[in-house]
């Protein structure tokens, strides 16, 4: 549901319910969005030979993280 | 055949007897699978569901699996938010675990909704008033965190991790991970409290109704803090199986004591507010409803013994074990802990929902009995056997428990 559907009221009910869910679902999706851009990032600043890749540690070193 | 696919410097059984350790697996997903074309194809009445019980076995295994699945969560908390460094020797595992049960309670509410091509409805045409809604909204929204979480873990895969643009993206997933735990804490606190909260408000049913606590009954406090002190259990009884069955040392002692310590002390916490609470509704709840407490146990097969059963056997035996050193740290005592602690909370959810629904809320009414079809018991035991066989897999191929190499060099060389 959005605020452009037919059942939409617009009181403090739906805008925290929908609110939060919205919030979650942007936090989420902004996460995965970062991590896209900085991978692609990564491999055109490689392509170019601008910047040494960071070595990246195996998940057998995980206590590293 | 799939020693490629195997993580580096570890030794995993031959393919052969791998195979065969997956047959039974197979055989609850095939019986699940048959199960569940009969429910889709022929409707709800392949079951014993009623107007009476319209929540049965399906949702007392939903419930505990996502009560279970709750160390996930609550790992990722301690590990990512409070930074108890420790719990990174488990948090894989946790993730897989948390993973398998909130995709197979996903998985079997997609049956018992009866429509799975209307299951979008609920997103679509909310209603907000719902506890239920705020539910559904949650653990699909918490899966597809838990996916995410799963992610850089299935991109460690052997094979996986030649491809420069997977190492690199499941890097990047790594370093924000915290943000994903973070949202993953806000998302099942307000699950697991809504589970509990839809019964606390069950105000025509004395069984289950509480008092409120601001707009929230206990029970949504008690339902948190109950998954979050068995989840860390079933978490140690998950790893403590693999142990046994791999015949290898996984997770250092000091990280599982760490666990089990605190899941003690959240059980003990959890436990001083169960008793206030119970007291407080056996005197103020039902005789506001002008009844007693044995009048809920006049018939049927339940007793006062089953609330007895959850608070002392499998509450304040597994408090002792967990928070006294010397008992903890004996290998026998701490499963036993960690089983009476899931099996208490299996307990919690079956009064819940079974007893209370059978339970009449008239004087007229009579006592309501309920025992699951085999399509029923077919589809919730296909989540055992998509449990097994996904955390297996994950075992074989995946580095689940980075100190594995390490814990067993002795024995490799």
């Amino acid at each position: 549901m959005t605020p452009l559907s037919f059942e939409w009221q617009w009181n403090i009910d739906y805008g925290i319910f929908m609110g939060f869910l919205y919030l979650a679902l942007g936090v989420v999706a902004c996460g995965l969005l970062v991590a896209l851009v900085k991978t692609l990032m990564h491999m055109h600043g490689e392509d170019k030979g601008e910047a040494e890749p960071a070595p990246i540690p195996s998940r057998s070193k995980y206590s590293e993280y | 055949m799939d020693a490629a696919l195997i993580p580096d410097g570890l030794k995993r059984t031959s393919p052969g007897k791998f195979f065969l350790w997956t047959l039974p697996w197979l055989g609850l997903l095939a019986w699940g699978g048959i199960s569940a074309v009969l429910c889709l194809l022929l409707g709800l009445n392949q079951t014993n569901m009623s107007n009476i019980f319209a929540f049965a076995l399906w949702i007392v295994f939903d419930l505990v699996v996502i009560a279970l699945g709750a160390g996930a969560f609550f790992t990722g908390f301690l590990t990512y938010i409070i930074g108890k460094k420790e719990l990174k020797d488990i948090i894989n595992a946790t993730v897989v675990i948390g993973f398998i049960c909130y995709s197979g309670a996903v998985a079997m509410l997609g049956i018992d909704i009866g429509q799975p091509v209307r299951g979008w409805f609920i997103f679509w045409h909310a209603n907000v008033h719902s506890m239920l809604t705020e539910v559904s909204f949650c653990i699909t929204a918490y899966l597809a965190v838990l996916g995410i979480e799963y992610l850089p873990i299935l991109l460690e895969n052997r094979k996986l991790r030649e491809v420069r643009e997977f190492r690199i993206f499941g890097h990047n997933l790594h370093h924000i991970m915290a943000v994903f735990a973070a949202t993953g804490v806000f998302l099942s606190f307000f699950h697991q409290g809504s589970l509990g909260g839809m019964f606390g408000v069950m105000y025509a049913r004395p069984f289950a109704a509480r008092w409120d606590f601001y707009i929230w009954p206990t029970t949504f406090f008690l339902f948190v803090f109950s998954a979050i002190a068995a989840g860390p259990c079933f978490t140690i009884l998950c790893t403590k199986l693999t142990e046994a069955i791999s015949r290898k040392k996984l997770v250092p002692d000091g990280t599982i004591q760490l666990l089990a310590k605190i899941s003690g002390w959240l059980l003990a916490g959890y436990l001083v507010l169960k008793i206030i609470d119970t007291l407080g509704w056996v005197h103020g709840v039902v005789p506001g409803a002008g009844l007693t407490f044995m009048d809920f146990f006049r018939e049927g097969p339940y007793g006062a013994w089953l609330l007895g059963l959850e608070i002392i056997i499998c509450g304040i035996i597994p408090v002792i074990i967990l928070i006294t050193p010397q008992a903890r740290q004996n290998h026998g005592l701490l499963i036993l802990a960690c089983l009476l602690n899931c099996t208490g909370i299996v307990l919690n959810r079956f009064n819940f929902i079974v007893v209370n629904l059978a339970i009449p809320v008239m004087p007229f009414a009579r006592f309501w009995s309920y025992l699951p079809t085999w399509q029923e018991w077919g589809i919730a035991l296909a989540v055992v056997g998509y449990g097994m066989l996904l955390f297996s897999a994950s075992h074989r191929y995946l580095p689940l428990f980075p100190r594995e190499k390490e814990l067993n060099a002795a024995v490799s060389r």
